[in-house]
């Protein structure tokens, strides 16, 4: 074979090799995408419930003493409850939201594989098609609870994509015509975990100033044996914030006034750890040394500088959420800031998808990824309780 | 629904108000008189339950739905004003009193600009 032919086949093969392995990152890359949008809609769900469950608690220590007192005629011991700050039809319509997250996300797995069907299974397809089919007729949520507009074209949107087997065949279309009803669903839900997290603290402290009340209203007539109910008080307090481990409600006080805000996660980076993939800097410093760019060089030069950029951000991102979750989550607005943060990672990711290259899409799912292990210590914190 | 402005408003009600049951909380802990703690329970009770209000009404979508849930909350947020007066008899420190009667003056405030 002469040296041009045999120069070209190694360039050939290797440009094959390539790109097999090229789609195999994507595709590992997209199951994480999905393993990533499943954690954080375990995580949430788990966290909406311990509004509830703290709602609840609550509702029964301050019945209980009042009826105590003589402010109230019954008590009730069934554990029968009806949650006030987040009910029952409203956590079914978040229920629906976070299905419509880890559908879309499911499908868009699917639709990088190198199946020629694409379908989900029997399940998400009927799932799917549900969703769909109550989001069109405004039954997402009861007359009682209706659901803002917005967020019910958002939930057709992403139903109808799951559902559809012609019009989505590549995952950046996907990505990019649905991100817009991804960022819908996802803004619905953080607007509500900060003020879920503060609704949990102040039931907490709730419980604990009517236990004082009752503890020391007793004192005088049992006197040491007082002991056992400052003794029971606590052992009620170290189980009322689903939350804690050991924390009281004065560290969960002081954390809240301290404060978490997202925004500096990023001053608590370290610096972005050094990238394997060094083509695109190499790229754009080469390119800075061209006196005389053509138009598509100039716009090759922007792109890889949007995608280092994007990778920059991402892992940056990634550092900061590992060094949080390394943390045990016991405070609830901690856990809140966290659960927004792996909510923000899921869009940020299928923005990277739609819009960045392979090494953008793997660092924002990268960031996903260790959110969403943040959001996994939250969810095994919660099922301890 | 609330819009943006409205949204935030009722943010900075929830604040103000947690502000206040912080400092209740450490009035209580800093406490052992019965008829202190159950007074101070009774306010914190008041205050909890206007909490869960204002964070029920922030999530309702339906505008009508949200236009009664507010007129509610202003109604409730005179009965903040009332209670000024009790802190200041309950929370013996009077920085302390002060603060509190601080934060639910300017949630109340809030709550009227709905």
């Amino acid at each position: 074979m002469g040296s041009f032919w045999r120069r070209t086949t190694y360039a050939l093969i290797g440009v094959g090799l390539a790109g097999c392995s090229g789609l195999t990152q994507i595709q590992d890359t997209m199951t994480k995408f999905d393993q990533g949008a499943h954690s954080a809609s375990t995580a949430e769900m788990s966290f909406l419930r311990a509004v509830q469950t703290a709602d609840c608690d609550n509702q029964f220590y301050v019945n209980s003493l009042n009826w105590a007192r003589g402010a109230a005629d019954n008590f009730d011991i069934s554990g029968a409850c009806k949650p006030i700050v987040l009910t029952g039809e409203q956590l079914e319509l978040r229920q629906h939201l976070m299905d419509a997250i880890t559908l879309y996300a499911d499908k868009m797995e699917a639709l990088a594989t190198d199946d020629k069907n694409k379908t989900l299974d029997d399940n998400s397809q009927k799932l799917a098609s549900n969703l769909n089919a109550l989001a069109k007729a405004g039954k997402l949520s009861s007359s009682a609870m209706p659901v803002a507009t917005a967020v019910e074209t958002a939930i057709i949107g992403i139903s109808n994509m799951v559902i559809d087997q012609v019009r989505f065949t590549d995952i950046k279309k996907a990505a990019s015509q649905t991100g817009p009803d991804l960022q819908t669903v996802v803004e619905e839900l953080k607007s509500e975990n900060t003020l879920f997290a503060q609704s949990i603290l102040s039931k907490v402290g709730d419980i604990e100033v009517n236990l004082r009340s009752a503890v020391a209203a007793t004192h005088e007539q049992r006197g040491e044996m007082s002991f056992f109910d400052a003794v029971e008080a606590r052992r009620i307090m170290q189980t009322a914030n689903p939350f804690s481990s050991n924390t009281t409600a004065e560290s969960n006080t002081a954390a809240e006034s301290k404060g978490t805000a997202e925004s500096s996660g990023a001053s608590e980076s370290k610096g972005a750890p050094q990238t394997e993939n060094s083509a695109n800097s190499k790229v754009a410093s080469h390119s800075k040394r061209s006196h005389s760019r053509s138009k598509a060089d100039a716009q090759k030069e922007a792109e890889a500088k949007k995608e280092a950029d994007a990778k920059k951000d991402a892992d940056a991102k990634t550092a900061t959420a590992k060094a949080k979750a390394a943390k045990p989550a016991t405070d609830p607005q901690n856990v809140a800031l966290q659960l927004n943060a792996t909510l923000d990672a899921v869009v940020r990711a299928n923005n990277a998808i739609a819009t960045t290259g392979t090494g953008g899409i793997i660092a924002a799912v990268n960031d996903l990824i260790a959110r969403a292990q943040a959001a996994q210590t939250i969810q095994t914190a919660l099922n301890k309780k | 629904m609330a819009n943006e402005a409205q949204k935030q408003t009722l943010l900075n009600a929830v604040s103000l108000i947690r502000s206040a049951e912080q400092l209740l909380l450490q009035a209580s802990r800093a406490s052992s008189d019965p008829a202190t703690l159950t007074k101070i329970s009774i306010e914190y009770n008041q205050l909890d339950s206007f909490l869960s209000q204002i964070i029920h009404a922030q999530a309702i979508a339906d505008d009508a739905s949200f236009t009664a849930a507010v007129g509610a909350l202003k109604q409730q947020a005179t009965v903040l004003e009332t209670e000024e007066a009790d802190i200041k008899k309950i929370v013996t420190d009077v920085g302390t009193a002060a603060q509190i009667v601080g934060y639910l003056a300017q949630a109340a405030t809030f709550i009227a600009t709905l």
